[in-house]
């Protein structure tokens, strides 16, 4: 059985990296899912509970993502664009600053997500405005994008994964991952500096344009929303609520000034990603109760002391290089969570900051992409691997130690 | 005598290009002939932000050149410099597309100059100071090359010293 339904994991995978004709994911997921049911791989009651455990986690990640598309329909990113241009008064290296404080932000309380397809493209845009070479500021977005996805449990898909599967509270989430977030942003920016040290020392041109303001409304319901969850996290709410609400109060609004048409919404609510998602689930599931779960809990750290975390963490990265981050959390969640809060934060570490060593998220898509691509893109791989072997391995081991100390020394074993 | 100048190509970068189109102007005055090609070939970003999106999966959406109306601003304000700056002269303006080092190289050819700006470490007179693909196009190009500080250049104090071990000490 562990043949079949690791059969058919394998193919849910290669149908998302290669995407025939372009197809949504959820094509190849959703009937593999309901076969490893069929055919007995996992009952339907264990399926019915799987899809019970995700579902709000899915949701919350399609409220976030509408959020984020609202956010910028109404200009928050144009305005955080020419913030960030104006502040920078054309230096390269006052620009990179501002890029990292930015990305950062976007990235934990939005999702790398809307770091990746909403803020990058306006560094790209603002730096092309300002007139400095724009590599190391669409560097800084790009690895910001996973390396600043640790600070809250909505930062990232696999964080919202994790907090269910560890228990701990949001509040609780964030006081242990605020220090492993900022040393690894603090590696990161070290490196940047000193790599491009000397893109960074060309001038460009002051821009001084103040067309457009903060949209009030917007930043109001993303604070709330914040807070919220906090809230919610307390009286045992269920945080996909908080920003199903933040999403229909925005909703509402962009429709009345119409900003956006119920068409784009319904694209930014990406039902597919879900269906994806729910089937992957279900597909790893049965994987993990069909025998490979007990064979990865062999090669899996017991402990939680500071080289158990790092052999955590370390696994974790392998696994999110070899395919994805998604499938690599949850094959090894199930695993960490038996062990503690600790091990599944260290995981946590593992497949958000590991993606940053693989010019576009994984080995399975880097070859696919060397396989089927035409163009020659040696130049940016080359570059972009010498920069994640730069800061991926030391990140790693500088976010899990202060994790460690954090969660053992000052907070006291959690 | 001077030989009469007739294609100048000036590799437009931001950053440099202020320096390299005002290197331009002074080597076109009293040469009716002349003409000027502008080039500039943007750094692949476009594509970097695009392979960023297929990391995602489920989420990607259509991804349109961010940047094709700034890349094209940088020309159109190269070319009114230079126009300032010498009046009459035929001028070309090119968006190129491809790995920067090569469509400059190429586009060089037969040309009488290439005007390039450094792009490496402008802090000090180092051996850093062109940048790696100003480096590789001094290497290859076929024409004489101006190479051009887009700042102040450092003083001559920044060049280091001669090892100690040098026997010409």
């Amino acid at each position: 059985m562990l043949a079949i339904s690791g059969l058919f994991l394998i193919l849910v995978l290669a149908f998302a990296v290669i995407r025939p004709r372009g197809l949504p994911e959820a094509v190849a997921a959703v009937p593999a899912g309901i076969v490893v049911v069929v055919i007995g791989a996992l009952s339907g009651h264990e399926a019915l509970a799987e899809i019970r455990r995700l579902l709000p986690v899915v949701l919350f990640l399609a409220a976030i993502l509408v959020v984020g598309d609202l956010c910028e329909a109404a200009g928050v990113f144009r305005w955080a664009g020419e913030l960030i241009g104006r502040g920078s008064g054309g230096s390269g290296k006052r620009l990179l600053l501002l890029v990292f404080v930015a990305a950062s932000i976007v990235t934990a309380v939005l999702s790398l997500d809307a770091t990746v397809v909403l803020l990058t493209p306006v560094v790209l845009a603002t730096a092309r405005t300002l007139r400095v070479p724009a590599k190391p500021h669409m560097y800084a977005s790009a690895h910001l994008a996973n390396s600043a996805s640790l600070l809250l449990p909505v930062s990232n898909l696999t964080n919202l994964l994790a907090l269910r599967a560890s228990g701990i509270s949001f509040l609780r989430f964030a006081l242990l991952m605020v220090v492993p977030w900022l040393v690894v942003i603090g590696i990161e920016y070290g490196v940047l500096r000193w790599r491009f040290g000397a893109e960074l020392t060309l001038r460009g041109r002051r821009v001084t344009s103040t067309s457009t303001r903060l949209p009030l409304v917007p930043a109001i319901v993303v604070g709330a929303m914040l807070i919220g969850f906090v809230v919610a996290s307390s009286v045992g709410i269920e945080a996909a609520w908080v920003a199903g609400a933040a999403a229909l109060v925005l909703a509402v609004r962009a429709l009345v000034r119409k900003e956006v048409s119920l068409r784009s919404l319904g694209v930014s609510l990406n039902i597919p990603f879900v269906a994806f998602v729910l089937g992957l689930g279900i597909v790893v599931m049965a994987v993990v109760q069909g025998g490979l779960g007990s064979f990865l809990g062999h090669l899996a750290p017991t402990g939680t002391g500071w080289v158990s975390l790092l052999l955590w963490a370390l696994l974790a990265a392998v696994l999110a290089n070899l395919v994805n981050n998604l499938p690599a959390v949850l094959l090894v969640l199930p695993l960490a969570a038996a062990v503690g809060p600790l091990a599944v934060l260290a995981v946590l570490i593992g497949v958000n900051v590991g993606p940053n060593l693989t010019y576009v998220g994984s080995l399975a898509t880097l070859l696919w992409r060397r396989i089927a691509s035409d163009h020659d893109h040696e130049v940016s791989i080359g570059e972009f691997t010498v920069l994640g072997l730069l800061t991926t391995p030391a990140c790693l081991v500088a976010g899990v130690t202060a994790l460690w100390v954090v969660g053992t020394v000052v907070l006291g074993g959690t | 005598m001077a030989q009469s100048v007739k294609r100048v190509v000036v590799w437009v970068e931001p950053g440099t290009w202020e320096a390299c189109v005002t290197a331009a102007a002074d080597l076109v005055p009293g040469e009716p002939d002349a003409q000027v090609l502008l080039l500039y070939v943007p750094d692949d970003s476009e594509d970097l932000l695009r392979d960023a999106r297929e990391g995602l999966w489920g989420r990607r959406r259509q991804a349109r050149p961010v940047a094709a109306t700034e890349d094209l601003e940088l020309l159109a304000d190269a070319e009114a410099l230079l126009r300032e700056l010498v009046g009459d002269v035929a001028i070309t303006t090119q968006l190129g597309n491809g790995p920067v080092e090569r469509v400059v190289t190429a586009a060089s050819e037969n040309a009488d100059y290439l005007v390039v700006g450094r792009q490496g470490d402008l802090t000090r007179r180092g051996p850093t100071s062109l940048g790696k693909h100003t480096r590789f196009v001094i290497d290859h190009a076929q024409c004489r090359v101006v190479i051009v500080w887009p700042q102040p250049a450092p003083s001559a104090a920044t060049i280091p010293p001669l090892p100690s071990d040098d026997p010409r000490r």
